[in-house]
């Protein structure tokens, strides 16, 4: 018997659908109708995600297969593949979290500005049950009120994927402070997922230096100066941040940010980017700043406080 | 004195019958004279018969004196206990000296003197004692024993001194024993307990002349050569020499000891010859490759050098990797790098050096340098000063032309040919799709690049199906999987996504894995004494990270990725547990004239022992030229159930010799070498400056005398003793001589042929 609050899950989300640098080059080959219905099925697929299986959602899963009948194409029949080796800033459809894909976007758009890392700039929305999430290792989770309950095979795939080398980053993006809601009900996931507490990252922890030099970990908002997260196997696999790192990155529709840094501006604003790049570099480099050769030169440019003031050995752990 | 001998001689008679036995044949004899005399009575003339008669009686008394077997005795007695023993040495090393000044020549000479003075038996020495007859056949036995052993020479005359009755022992020698006494003797020469006991046993005085030379012997000698007998790739290991120079002087010039790590000249070192005799010199050795390695240290040899065979000497290291270094340039930060570093990184033995292009060409004007942790790519640093410090670099999708590197690539190739390992790992920037094509690193991979043409990137962004190739079949590097079709099924199984083209594989590389169309994707080469390796494609982390399948098939998978990374690193760099051919020499120095036994391990890709297996095997003399020979003499036995061959190779050299092995193993040429030495025997060199040191003590405890080059101007002390004479006999049995047979034939022979002419019948 399918219990109540059980959620639709299609065999394969929309929001998933492959984009990379290909798709991009593909994209002329799409009718314009058809990005716009397939658009439209993915914001439907998002407030799906509230709809308890019933009546309603039968039809809802009616109206979905046949949009995704209408928006089939060469790229998407492949949508079992995996989605080459760029990287994709991935966000966890879960009951509760928002739909971050704007503010992924900017994110990556970022990271292909100041760095070398090969990141497709449109973001993938994906369940956190689905086996696909292995085509991304790097998560992302949003929300800014309570989460619902992870399904048991969720808190398994996760367990799985971010024990054998995914990271998970979680964003409170609450409006005017971090949502005590969404943090009661994703501490309670995440114990799920891996029973030990989270902890606080010090200041001279190799996050702090993956690509900049970071004072404060701030968001938009700038409430706590510290990441939390969850340690597994000597580094980092779950980090979470209170501070609405997704609002500071998001632009509105007419190109500029959607939503004011608070307190310190713009600068705030320029931190909270710093941060999204160092968390991309820590999920792709982990401790490869701590080595011997770095902790040298930065110790020889010295600057700020965050350089540890012993230097580690080549192979130090984090 | 030569008056104390005295002759004696008398006949015997074999026959001992008694007189009634003889006195029959007496009768016989007579009797048939008497007949002979009454046929003889009609002759004619009478001188005629008197003559046959004559001639008849004379036969048949020499008959009978035959028969007697008469023997004549000869005697010769001495007085016993008044002769002297005279060993004169007969070792190499008393043939020091020019023709005609040898130090043997000086011992015979002073031995001859004493002989005229006393009566003397001869002996010869050298590992053991040998009785000869006269000064005359010792000579002629010449200084060509390979040892000196007083203490056997003088076991062997107390045995006999029962027999012989000796008064005393007079040795003749340099002094340089180089047995067992030399070896318990201290540096003062004292006697140990067992020497003493067998100069009681001997029980009479040992006196001695030192036969010492005029000039000091002119020899540079390598006395030793000390290392530890294991060491660490990459890690300094000190070497001690031990030298000894002797006979030479200050206008002598300076020596240059070399030291050669298998063949290879590895260190040169000059040392002056004004100084002490005995020096160290202390030299550092940097161990490049596992392995054994055969240290030779060796001076040149000066004009009038005493002997050349103690111009080296070796020591045997066996090399292990505590520590592997691991150079790693990434193009940019990706998945496959990701979980690349956490694979090396959790291997404890590796040390990892890792360097990432972490902005790209258009990332400067976003980006301030002192806003960032970002380095500058040491790019001299690396390929000019710590590039061979390094055990395998990797280029991994690592477009090297933006950062300078191309004016490094041929350091990279002398890295690479000289021994080092060298891996790409394929993407967007590398190979063709990276500006490789047309560059040197062209020449040392096992892949040959072809020019980007029209939209041809280099690089395609789809999921390749491999395929393991014959030779992929049987190599080490692509074993997942103990038996051969199922590793065949499994590799088929799977994929990668994203790959390299244009790629084509070069003569001598072993292309092990391709897509479904044929394009290798993995393939290995050898490039002088290094490898190279290129795996054409970015995905290799999906295996990390598997994406479908139970647990436990999720599990096989991420093994599978550590697992052909760990073979694929231990190939490259030539780690011997992947070698097809093992084998197993003897570390120390084999004696020279002795066989040498190898042992051959023949192992199939797989690990699994490879039975039937014929193998090549040779000896070499090891040099640099040589090192890489190729084995010619065809050893017919093939490996056993276990995968084993014992080789016994007869060395025809002496000195640092190379075995070389090769076989067919799984259808593919294998070789194996190890080096071992073979002591030339040069116990007669060790020491070459005459010393009296053991002389001394030895008539010292004996309460013998000790003279130097032409001994006593006297006679030789002597233990004398109230002994009866001794005496020899000879027995000279003169009935059975050709003379007596000859005299009766004659006599016969006369009678018949007087007879005849005188017509009688």
């Amino acid at each position: 018997m399918r219990p109540s609050n059980a959620l639709i899950q299609l065999p394969i989300p929309l929001g998933a659908l492959p984009c990379g640098r290909d798709c991009v080059k593909r994209k002329s080959a799409f009718s314009l109708v058809g990005m716009l219905v397939r658009k439209r099925a993915d914001w439907l697929d998002s407030i799906s995600l509230w709809l308890p299986l019933g009546p309603i959602g039968w039809g809802r899963v009616v109206m979905l297969l046949g949009l995704m009948a209408v928006t089939v194409h060469p790229r998407s029949v492949q949508g079992l593949e995996p989605p080459g080796n760029m990287i994709h800033l991935a966000w966890l459809k879960v009951p509760g979290s928002g739909d971050p894909s704007s503010a992924l976007a900017a994110w990556a758009q970022e990271i292909r500005l100041r760095t070398s890392v090969d990141i497709a700039t449109q973001a993938i929305g994906i369940r956190p049950e689905d086996p696909a999430i292995f085509h991304y290792p790097l998560l992302y989770w949003s929300g800014d009120k309570a989460v619902a309950k992870l399904s048991d095979q969720a808190v398994a795939n996760l367990r799985l994927h971010l024990s054998t080398g995914g990271l998970l980053v979680v964003d409170n993006v609450g409006r005017t402070e971090a949502n005590s809601a969404f943090d009661t009900s994703i501490r309670a996931e995440l114990q799920r997922i891996f029973p030990q507490p989270m902890q606080r990252l010090n200041s001279g922890h190799v996050l702090f230096r993956s690509f900049y030099r970071l004072d404060q970990p701030v968001g938009r908002r700038a409430d706590t100066r510290e990441l939390e997260g969850i340690r597994v196997s000597n580094h980092y696999v779950v980090l979470y941040t209170r501070n609405d790192l997704a609002g500071a990155l998001q632009r509105s529709q007419f190109g500029g940010f959607a939503l004011s840094a608070v307190p310190g501006g713009e600068s705030q604003r320029e931190q909270a980017f710093r941060l999204a790049v160092n968390l991309v570099m820590y999920a792709l480099c982990l401790d490869y700043k701590d080595d011997h050769t770095h902790v040298m030169h930065l110790l020889r440019n010295r600057r700020g406080s965050h350089v540890p003031a012993a230097v580690p050995a080549a192979g130090a752990e984090e | 004195m030569p008056h104390l001998l005295r002759l004696d001689g008398h006949l015997e008679w074999g026959l001992q019958w008694s007189v009634p036995a003889l006195l029959p044949v007496a009768l016989l004899a007579l009797a048939v004279l008497a007949l002979s005399a009454f046929n003889l009575r009609t002759v004619v003339r009478r001188k005629h018969s008197v003559i046959l008669l004559l001639l008849r009686a004379a036969a048949v008394a020499s008959l009978g004196t035959v028969l007697l077997q008469p023997t004549w005795v000869s005697t010769r007695s001495q007085h016993a206990g008044r002769k002297v023993a005279v060993v004169v040495d007969r070792s190499q090393s008393m043939a020091q000296g020019t023709a005609g000044q040898q130090r043997f020549d000086a011992a015979m000479l002073a031995a001859t003197d004493l002989a005229k003075r006393q009566s003397v038996q001869w002996f010869a020495m050298s590992d053991q004692l040998q009785p000869v007859a006269d000064a005359e056949a010792l000579r002629k036995l010449g200084p060509r024993g390979e040892t000196t052993d007083f203490l056997h020479t003088l076991q062997a005359l107390a045995e006999q001194q029962p027999s012989r009755n000796l008064a005393a022992v007079v040795l003749v020698s340099d002094g340089l024993d180089n047995a067992l006494l030399h070896a318990r003797a201290g540096r003062d020469h004292s006697l140990d307990a067992d020497t003493a006991d067998v100069l009681e046993k001997l029980g009479i005085p040992l006196h001695a002349i030192h036969i010492a030379d005029a000039e000091p012997v002119r020899d540079v000698a390598i006395a030793a050569v000390r290392a530890a007998s294991f060491g660490f790739t990459r890690t300094e290991m000190p070497v001690s020499i031990d030298l000894e120079i002797s006979g030479l002087t200050k206008n002598s010039g300076d020596l240059t000891v070399t030291l050669r790590d298998n063949g290879q000249l590895v260190a040169t070192k000059p040392v002056a010859t004004a100084g002490p005799a005995r020096r160290t010199l202390d030299l550092t050795y940097l161990p490049q490759h596992v392995g054994s390695h055969l240290l030779q240290a060796e001076v040149a040899a000066l004009p009038g050098e005493a002997t050349e065979s103690n111009n080296r000497a070796w020591a045997q290291v066996q090399v292990v990797r505590d520590r592997t270094r691991v150079l790693h340039l990434a193009g940019h930060p990706s998945w496959d790098t990701r979980f690349l570093r956490t694979h090396l990184r959790a291997d404890p033995s590796v040390d990892l050096v890792s360097f990432y292009v972490m902005v790209g060409q258009g990332s400067g004007s976003f980006v301030s340098a002192e806003d960032t942790t970002l380095i500058p790519f040491p790019t001299r640093e690396i390929f000019e000063e710590s590039l061979s410090s390094f055990d395998l670099v990797i280029f991994q999708d690592f477009p090297f032309g933006p950062f300078q590197v191309e004016q490094y690539l041929r350091q990279l190739q002398q890295y690479v040919t000289g021994g080092g390992a060298f891996l790409v790992l394929g993407g967007r920037q590398s190979l063709s799709a990276g500006g490789y094509y047309g560059t040197e690193i062209a020449q040392w991979l096992p892949v040959r690049l072809q020019p980007l043409a029209g939209e041809d990137l280099g690089y395609v962004d789809s999921t390749a199906h491999l395929q393991l190739t014959p030779a992929g079949r049987s190599h080490p590097v692509v074993q997942l999987d103990a038996d051969a079709d199922s590793n065949g099924a499994l590799w088929a199984a799977r994929s990668w996504h994203g790959r390299n083209t244009g790629l084509q594989a070069t003569e001598n590389a072993s292309v092990l894995v391709t897509d479904d169309h044929g394009q290798p994707l993995l393939a290995v080469g050898e490039v002088g004494q290094g490898r190279s390796g290129v795996l054409a494609s970015d995905g290799l982390w999906a295996w990390a990270f598997p994406d479908q399948g139970s647990d436990l098939e999720r599990q096989r998978i991420r093994g599978d990725y550590h697992k052909l990374l760990d073979q694929l690193t231990a190939w490259l760099l030539r780690d011997p547990d992947l070698d097809s051919l093992r084998l197993e020499a003897p570390t120390a120095p084999i004696a020279q004239g002795q066989p040498v036994h190898v042992r051959v391990q023949v192992v199939t890709s797989n690990g699994k022992p490879a039975v039937g297996v014929s193998v090549k095997a040779d000896l070499l003399p090891l040099t640099e030229a040589t090192k890489d020979a190729h084995a010619t003499a065809i050893w017919s036995t093939a490996s056993d159930d276990q995968g084993r061959i014992e080789l016994n190779l007869i060395p025809k050299e002496v000195g640092a010799l190379l075995v070389v092995v090769e076989a067919m193993v799984d259808g593919q040429a294998c070789r194996a070498s190890v080096p071992l030495v073979v002591a030339p025997n040069q116990a007669e060199w060790q020491q070459l400056q005459p010393d009296d040191g053991i002389l001394r003590s030895l008539t010292q405890a004996s309460g013998g005398k000790l003279w130097r080059d032409r001994g006593p101007t006297g006679p030789v002390p002597l233990m004398v003793r109230d002994l009866p004479d001794l005496a020899e006999q000879s027995h000279d049995d003169l009935w059975s001589r050709p003379e007596v047979f000859a005299w009766i034939i004659l006599l016969l022979g006369a009678e018949w042929t007087f007879r005849r002419r005188w017509g009688l019948a």
